[in-house]
């Protein structure tokens, strides 16, 4: 037998053969599971154990985008369209020239719950402020430090057990002593009589029934006092179904909460009996779409007094409608309060309604609550089809600016349980100037009283003008559902303070799951407002995967992992601490 | 209790650590020619050398193997099977991907699950208990149809707790033909039901049948493909005794003075019925007729519990809050909007639970995940529910825009964004009220 040797006639043969071995043995080790790893994020972990003995965690993955010096972020609650991959909050770079502009950042994922229906957080967020989550279906309320933005850290947990007066946590408003209010819009834990912290009792007919409450938590989401939202003498049960019937009927289901501690006073509109409401099976469903608003006096933090229980009035669109449904006052979504101590009014808007309604004056004991513009004239000026209307079309987010210049409002577009066709109503977020309303003090003459006026705006001088309205357009089953304000300029020196004046908005498009006109197309989009209230696209707030104008979480991969499509619901403006004066 | 909060803990991550680590990954199918080409290559120049001798043996040896073992390999996967073979052509049926791909025969005499193309879909199909008689054969499918080779195909219907239609076949002793219709396809399926195998079940023809189905699916999509003995039905457990107990007491904590009973005859009903009787005694509770003031408990099973729950939230029935035996986790019975309460051993939205709701949803598309279902495959895989139950809440949102029908079904003209069906009660709540409940 010949020996092997290098020398030998046949070389390059052998030299092929055992590279061949090699190469193949380096593919057998890295063909099957071929990893290409993109840069890891950072990892950091925050629990909390709440009263219901379950630990919570809240773990950050900061990709290296959010190096480098603090700046501007729009914080996203997002919920995974996989129920069973974990909801997290989104961290996005909102500052204007980064060239990350849109990307996400961080996203903090929670558990061990999942399917939480990530939900709202608070309006507006100051600095220092604690950031609050709601889990609507999860009836849990997560609370954040946000010294260390884009980084969060989970500081509290306000969990089902610790609010057995109410479920459903849907809005949060922060006071300047760090605790809050939230609504929570379902009724209590158990069916029967609950007593809330000032020793009242209310009997409701179980969760995510009726009636809803007020709960003041503290800055680690304790509960403080759960406060009744609920007429002890019941209210007119023509008016306000309960499904089971409740011996004392109530239209108490808060949604949309407003505060003014310069007034001492909390208005909160009433919004839906959420279980069951729309359901095949009831014949009366009109009864528990809600037309009410709750004003509070807050002088006692703990223990406010309901000063009254307002129901919205129809308009002239009413009576052009085949179902109640669709009429002006039904599903009171959202409040408003401007922001001057000399304006003593509140706005509110319906949801099905489509219409906002103004009361001049709520500290009385019976605000004179009256429309005062409909959403079918902000069509008009969308460009909208004259048959699209304010019917059905749920109108979501409704915030005065600080300024008290303008009144912002979201609109999903007219719904498929209207009838409408997709692809002909669209959404849009539109801006109305009001101060010619607040100025009219306690006397304003402004009422959509006709149905001209429905179309085209109220012919008082003093009625709310339209200054602009951006279509939103997709074809999914949902729309706009929520916006924020940019409560904040840049100024020099990288730094950055709080504005009065605002030039800049945010959508997000998705309502609730499992639902049609309660979806989206789920993008987060970005909208320049100039002085005299132009709405434009910045076009520059780009999906980092896409290249397209706003940040779509129908992606497949996150700084978490391959989790998939998710639904963003509450928006927020927020700055790093070390750059916020 | 005031709730604690821990420092920040950060966490090293090694590259491609992590079970959230962002990877991507390339198929090993990708690289298979390569491979392939390269290891014949490889394999003809070792020949080549062998046969001028110029090759010494160890060198011959390392070589010839690499190459073999790769030609192996790629072999392997190419020959891979990817779908079932048990699905026959008379129809137009045929198992198809990732859910066929996990299918295997099942042993004869055993419940059967298999995924079938039918009318443009992928419909599951489950069969139990699998043995000579009568079988409950449960269609994904609204219009499903069932029947042997040699019979009429039989209309199928819906039962309380299940997104199936389930038709009732007669199988005979061993290797069998189910014919099946939907959508307008039609697919045959081989069933073996074996031979002297015990009885079925009998809480299989009654109204319990769904929930021993749905254990028995559970059992299956955890792996367990023993035969069907028993149902949960049959008889009460000691822990469902227990959260029985530990709701009668958690109402007298409350205050209660009286309380309401639905049972049913089952084997469980009944002494449940007692159980819950004995423990009001113990408690100095009364058992009433139902009243407005008066919580209503149900050891009823799926169906009875929901006609209780569509009876109170129509007022029929009047009740203070809907509290259910442990059983009664069943998309029927939680979406009637009654205020239902039901004590639980674990916590339904949570990773480990999700994963049978993920694997029931992989086997038997659409079909709604149960508290059955899920103790079965707890059992299957050796689990133990937690020691003692809390009590949750749950309810269905339905809101504006939220168009679904009382069991989960669309109602038309929508659509269900995202994977609903794995969600043990989509757009719902279901939320502990109750710390542990004491048992004692």
């Amino acid at each position: 037998m010949r020996r092997f040797s290098l020398g030998q006639p046949g070389r390059p043969l052998r030299l092929a053969v055992c590279l061949t071995a090699a190469g193949l043995t380096a593919a057998l080790l890295t063909g099957s599971g071929n990893a290409t790893a993109s840069p890891e994020p950072e990892r950091t972990t925050s629990k909390f154990t709440a009263n219901d003995g379950v630990t919570y965690t809240a773990t950050n993955h900061m990709t290296s985008a959010a190096d480098g010096r603090g700046r501007e972020w729009m914080l996203t609650w997002a919920g995974s369209a996989d129920p069973a991959k974990p909801d997290f909050l989104a961290v996005v770079d909102a500052t204007r020239n980064s060239p990350t502009y849109g990307e996400v950042v961080n996203t903090v994922t929670l558990g061990p719950g999942l399917a939480n229906e990530a939900h709202h957080m608070q309006y507006v967020w100051h600095k220092g402020d604690r950031l609050y989550a709601g889990g609507l279906l999860a009836d849990t309320v997560y609370v954040f430090d946000t010294k260390a933005l884009p980084a969060l850290k989970l500081v509290g947990v306000n969990s089902s057990v610790d609010t057995p007066c109410g479920t459903a946590p849907d809005a949060f408003q922060v006071l300047s002593d760090g605790t809050t209010y939230a609504t929570y819009l379902g009724g209590p834990d158990l069916p029967g009589p609950c007593t809330y912290t000032n020793g009242e009792v209310r009997v409701g007919n179980g969760a995510a029934g009726s009636p809803g409450e007020i709960v003041r938590m503290d800055e680690n989401g304790q509960t403080i006092a759960e406060i009744p939202a609920a007429l002890a003498e019941g209210e007119d049960p023509e008016q306000c179904g309960n499904v089971p019937k409740l011996e004392k009927a109530t239209c108490a289901n808060p949604h949309g909460i407003a505060v003014s501690e310069e007034r001492d006073i909390m208005v909160a509109s009433d919004f839906v009996e959420a279980r069951h409401f729309m359901s095949p099976k009831l014949p009366d469903q009109a009864s528990l779409a809600r037309q009410t608003v709750r004003v509070w006096d807050i002088t006692n933090r703990n223990d406010p007094e309901l000063l009254s229980v307002s129901k919205m009035p129809d308009g002239p669109r009413a009576a052009r409608e085949d179902k109640e449904m669709w009429h002006e006052s039904r599903v009171v979504m959202e409040p408003a309060l401007p922001h001057k101590k000399h304006h003593k009014g509140a706005f509110a808007s319906s949801m099905l309604g489509g219409a906002i309604f103004y009361a001049p004056d709520v500290t009385v004991p019976n605000p004179k609550w009256r429309e005062v513009f409909d959403d079918t004239t902000a069509y008009r000026k969308a460009g909208a089809d004259r048959d699209v209307t304010g019917a059905g079309d749920a109108g979501s987010w409704l915030m005065v600016s600080p300024d008290d210049r303008y009144l912002f409002h979201t609109v999903m577009g007219q719904s498929t349980p209207y009838g409408a066709p997709l692809d002909k109503t669209t959404g849009m977020v539109y801006v109305l100037d009001i101060r010619k309303l607040l100025a009219a003090g306690d006397n304003p003459k402004c009422d959509i009283d006709s149905i001209d006026e429905a179309y085209r705006g109220g012919k008082e001088r003093d009625c709310p003008a339209v200054t602009d309205a951006m279509p939103i357009r997709d074809t999914t089953d949902g729309g706009p559902h929520w916006g924020a304000m940019d409560n904040f300029k840049q100024v020099r020196g990288g730094l950055y303070k709080e504005t009065e004046h605002i030039s800049r908005i945010a959508t997000s498009n998705y309502f609730i799951a499992g639902s049609f006109s309660g979806d989206g197309n789920h993008e987060v989009c970005m909208y320049d407002l100039s002085r005299s209230g132009k709405l434009r696209q910045d076009t520059r707030f780009r999906d980092e995967n896409t290249g397209r104008p706003c940040v779509d979480f129908d992606r497949t991969s996150w700084p978490h992992g391959d989790t998939g499509p998710a639904r963003p619901h509450g928006i927020l403006f927020t700055v790093s601490d070390s750059v916020l004066k | 209790m005031i709730g604690s909060a821990e420092t920040q803990v950060p966490v090293a991550v090694p590259p491609g650590g992590g079970h959230l680590a962002l990877v991507q990954e390339t198929p090993a199918g990708g690289m298979l020619p390569v491979l392939a080409l390269a290891a014949v290559v490889g394999l003809v120049g070792v020949v080549v050398l062998v046969r001028r001798t110029t090759l010494p043996r160890p060198y011959l040896f390392a070589s010839g193997a690499v190459c073999v073992l790769v030609l192996s390999f790629v072999l392997g996967a190419t020959l891979r099977p990817v779908g079932g073979t048990d699905t026959t052509a008379a129809g137009h049926g045929t198992a198809h991907g990732a859910a066929a791909a996990a299918e295997r025969p099942s042993p004869p005499g055993t419940p059967v699950l298999r995924t079938l193309h039918l009318g443009g879909e992928q419909v599951g199909v489950l069969v139990v208990p699998g043995r000579p008689g009568r079988n409950l054969v449960g269609i994904g499918a609204a219009d499903a149809r069932a029947g042997t080779a040699d019979e009429a195909l039989r209309k199928g219907q819906r039962r309380p707790g299940s997104a199936q239609t389930w038709v009732t076949v007669d199988l005979p002793e061993g290797s069998s033909t189910l014919r099946i219709s939907a959508g307008g396809g039609t697919a045959s399926l081989t069933v073996d039901t074996g031979r002297d195998r015990p009885a079925a079940p009998p809480a299989l023809g009654t109204a319990d049948g769904p929930e021993c189905a749905a254990a028995a699916a559970g059992a299956l999509v955890a792996g367990d493909s023993g035969p069907l003995t028993a149902c949960p039905s049959d008889g009460l457990t000691a822990d469902d005794s227990a959260a029985l107990r530990a709701t009668v007491r958690f109402l007298a904590g409350r205050g209660t003075a009286s309380l309401a009973l639905v049972s049913d005859d089952s084997p469980r009903g009944r002494k449940a019925a007692a159980v819950v009787r004995s423990a009001a005694r113990q408690e100095g509770i009364t058992v009433s007729a139902p009243g407005r003031n008066r919580p209503l408990l149900v050891t009823a099973g799926w169906a009875g519990a929901t006609r209780v729950a569509d009876a109170v939230e129509s007022g029929r029935t009047p009740a203070q809050g809907v509290y259910l035996a442990p059983w009664n986790l069943a998309r029927s019975v939680l979406t009637p909007s009654a205020g239902q309460l039901i004590p639980l051993r674990f916590t339904p939205r949570t990773a480990r639970a999700s994963a049978y709701a993920e694997a029931l949803a992989a086997r038997l598309p659409g079909e709604y995940p149960s508290g059955s279902g899920y103790a079965a495959w707890q059992r299957a895989r050796g689990e133990e529910p937690q020691a003692r139950p809390r009590l949750f809440a749950a309810s269905t949102a339905y809101v504006p825009g939220t168009m679904v029908s009382a069991d989960g079904g669309d109602t038309g003209g929508g659509h269900q964004h995202g994977a609903a069906g794995a969600d043990w009660l989509p757009s719902g709540m279901i939320a502990p009220v109750s710390g542990p409940m004491r048992e004692g």
